[in-house]
């Protein structure tokens, strides 16, 4: 019996005209599917343009049904040290040891009624694989989260990393448009699009997170392919490297 | 001002003469050097061969004396997870926390006489990190490295990850051979030949001790691992196949 791993490399890119297809920053991952269902994702992203540029290390793994079990994060902002912290996640139990720049050292820990479904560690390959709680055979259609914890509520990630519940009540929903084919650098490929937020995406104002399109392969792996976020943000996210193969080399 | 980014891939295959050549397994690594001289190092590493066949994910960082300052450590072994552990170092003292599979939930602290010098989790790309410890301004000769705390003391790094500590009476023999040119699959380098251990007889064939392990570092100062080799009864070979250098990421 053999692991899969799956290779890639995300174009982080803007498409605001005045900075058209100007790149921002990257990010390459590395993915582990194991012979039990397991999968952890390593990723390693940078935002390099303006402040703050963040770059972040991340190794996230989760179960055979992709509830997560363990993480690591590591960040550093405008090339300072700002924290590096550990996750583990049982189905009663979300814990987080860390030190911080900001918090010193850190140790948190939240008793759970419903095991965590998602855990937002903001690398571009880890918001595909958030896609995957959808049902499919329910078809184009809302997915409401509940049970969702993040490293960091910064638009780009870019504090913490601690560990942090959204408040109770408070659902963050995304949305399955369909099915597509999609053409990026790396090549032409069966994809899922999901969009999370709003739908306006002529939406131009700050108050609320513009529309997030995001596509990822259609063949159970949720690789992201492509994203985009419209309205102010215009920012742009493509696959220009992909690699999946048995073991390791 | 910008950071420095180093990518890596290498390949572990064996000279035995009975599955000479044939792959073992493989690592790939990330550098990054900060502009205040800080360093962390990501490195995938697999070992493909016979049980135990690990999956070592490790990520390590360094301050601009090269001592550690934090570290993550996450195992699977023959396709079962192990563990995974977080490490934090400051001048007085080390910790831990993690879980394993054989020790549950662990949180471990050592008080350090002195900060420690090296952490070693076993990828090659950081063994190679190690030989930055030889002063080379000595030249050629050997040096007793002290201050070694390590996730794992199992000749793969197999166990763990914990956090386990040698005295600092303690340590390793690191032998600096001297400079050599150096051709592999990734190019020709300039390089610093090393021998970790003691031993220095390479036809030997006995178990008791760990044969030589010799090592050829970048001489450019940032020690990439270029090749290394383990003699007597190892035979276990080690290669840079890519090799990028760029300022910041992409």
């Amino acid at each position: 019996m053999e692991h899969e791993t799956i290779r890639g490399r995300l174009l982080y890119t803007s498409k605001k005209p005045e900075i058209m297809d100007k790149v921002r920053g990257g990010e390459t991952f590395i993915i582990t599917k194991h012979v039990d269902g397991r999968r952890t994702l390593r990723a390693h992203c940078a935002i390099d343009e303006n402040s703050p540029r963040v770059l972040r290390d991340v190794v996230l793994s989760i179960d055979a049904n992709w509830y997560p079990t363990d993480a690591f994060v590591r960040l550093t902002v405008d090339e300072t040290f700002v924290g590096s912290s550990w996750y583990r996640f049982t189905p009663t139990l979300a814990e987080c040891e860390g030190y911080t720049a900001q918090e010193g050292r850190i140790s948190h820990r939240f008793e759970l009624d419903e095991p965590v479904r998602t855990f937002g560690t903001h690398p571009i390959q880890a918001d595909a694989q958030i896609t995957q709680a959808y049902d499919l055979s329910r078809g184009p259609g809302e997915l409401q989260r509940s049970s969702t914890m993040m490293c960091s509520f910064h638009h780009r990630g870019a504090d913490g990393p601690v560990l942090l519940r959204r408040a109770s009540g408070a659902q963050t929903g995304f949305r399955f448009i369909g099915r597509e084919t999609v053409k990026v650098i790396a090549g032409e490929f069966e994809a899922l699009h999901f969009r999370f937020g709003h739908d306006d995406d002529d939406y131009m104002g700050t108050a609320v997170h513009p529309p997030y399109h995001v596509w990822v392969t259609a063949d159970g792996d949720y690789v992201m392919l492509k994203a985009h976020v419209t309205g102010y943000m215009q920012t742009h996210y493509e696959l220009t490297e992909y690699e999946k193969r048995t073991n390791f080399f | 001002m910008e950071h420095e980014t180093i990518r890596g891939r290498l390949l572990y295959t064996s000279k035995k003469p009975e599955i000479m050549d044939k792959v073992r397994g493989g690592e790939t690594f990330i550098i990054t050097r900060h502009v205040d001289e800080r360093r962390t190092l990501r490195a995938l590493c697999a070992i493909d061969e016979n049980s135990p066949r690990v999956l070592r994910d490790s990520v390590t960082s360094v301050d601009a004396d090269w001592r550690p300052t934090d570290g993550f450590v996450r195992l699977t072994v023959d396709e079962k997870f192990v563990g995974s552990s977080w490490y934090r170092f400051t001048p007085k003292f080390v910790e831990c926390e993690g879980y394993t599979e054989q020790e549950g939930r662990i949180s471990s602290r050592i008080e350090m006489a002195h900060p420690a010098r090296l952490f070693i989790t076993h990828p090659i790309q950081s063994d190679a990190f190690l030989t930055q410890a030889y002063d080379l301004s000595k030249g050629p000769g050997e040096q007793l490295i002290s201050g070694l705390v390590a996730c794992s003391f199992h000749h793969r790094g197999a166990d763990g990850p914990t956090l386990l500590h040698r005295p600092s009476n303690e340590g390793f023999y690191l032998r600096f051979v001297g400079p050599e040119k150096v051709k592999v699959v990734a190019g020709e380098f300039d390089a610093l030949h090393f021998q970790i251990g003691r031993s220095t007889d390479d036809a030997y064939q006995g178990r008791e001790e760990h044969p030589p392990y010799h090592v050829w570092v970048t001489a450019d100062g940032d020690y990439v691992m270029l090749k290394a080799h383990v003699t007597g009864y190892m035979q276990t070979h080690y290669e840079l196949t890519e090799y990028e250098k760029r300022k910041n990421f992409f």
